[in-house]
């Protein structure tokens, strides 16, 4: 089964989607935390499942690989 | 509840003495070896070294959850936090901290709110929380607080045993 991946800003993925990170990682978004460490221009994907809580920062406007649901 | 009633690992895998601990101020931090805070090693050991004799310990925490940047065998650890940072102070085995498989010392210390009047969950590598010399969290500064800070040293000092 294809995967249908795009491409968009950070700023747009929103809880359920799937993000690929730069080291090929699948973080699943459970939700998105703005201002990581109080930094206006930055934001953090936390996956938070029974499996596996990860949390990932990024840009707001750095291009991501997303998976929607 | 003291911290102490919280069995932990140590990084080699042996059981690590937390009542050891008891009687003595101590920094739990939270570490990672390929953070943009890694180098708070440097002022996280020297508080180990200053304040040692005085009945003081930083705790190091190994936690991959946060950007993966604890990726390391505890071998790795162990050899990058001696070699590079030249640390002295223990550390225990790679735990979770947030989310339902968070270690129970950190579910007791994430209750413990920060200057903001903020508790929950860690925000990044490298949060402290101090230790009252009786096991109690009486202090929790975020990951940009320097180890070295004057709140976070004032803060250490008045807790110091004698």
């Amino acid at each position: 089964m294809s995967e249908n991946w795009k491409t968009v800003k950070a700023e747009a993925v929103r809880p359920g989607d799937a993000v690929r990170t730069q080291s090929g990682d699948v973080v699943t978004v459970s939700r998105v935390e703005k201002a990581f460490l109080g930094l206006p221009n930055m934001l953090a994907f936390i996956e938070d499942t029974p499996d596996r809580w990860f949390k990932q920062p990024m840009m707001a406007d750095a291009d991501v690989e997303v998976r929607s649901s | 509840m003291s911290i102490y009633a919280h069995p932990i690992g140590s990084l080699d895998g042996q059981p690590f003495d937390l009542d050891g601990l008891a009687g003595k101020a101590v920094l739990v931090v939270n570490v990672a070896s390929k953070c943009g805070l890694t180098p708070q090693y440097t002022g996280l050991e020297e508080l180990q070294r200053t304040y040692a004799d005085r009945g003081f310990t930083v705790l190091g925490v190994p936690c991959n959850q946060f950007g993966g940047q604890e990726p390391g065998t505890a071998d790795e650890i162990a050899t990058f936090c001696s070699s590079t940072y030249g640390v002295t102070f223990p550390i225990t085995e790679k735990v979770d901290v947030n989310g339902q498989k968070r270690h129970p010392l950190y579910a007791e210390l994430t209750a413990k709110p920060d200057a903001d009047g903020e508790s929950g969950d860690i925000q990044w590598n490298f949060e402290k929380f101090l230790i009252s010399p009786a096991g109690e969290v009486v202090g929790r500064f975020r990951p940009t607080v320097a180890p070295d800070s004057a709140e976070l040293v004032g803060a250490l000092e008045s807790v110091l045993p004698g």
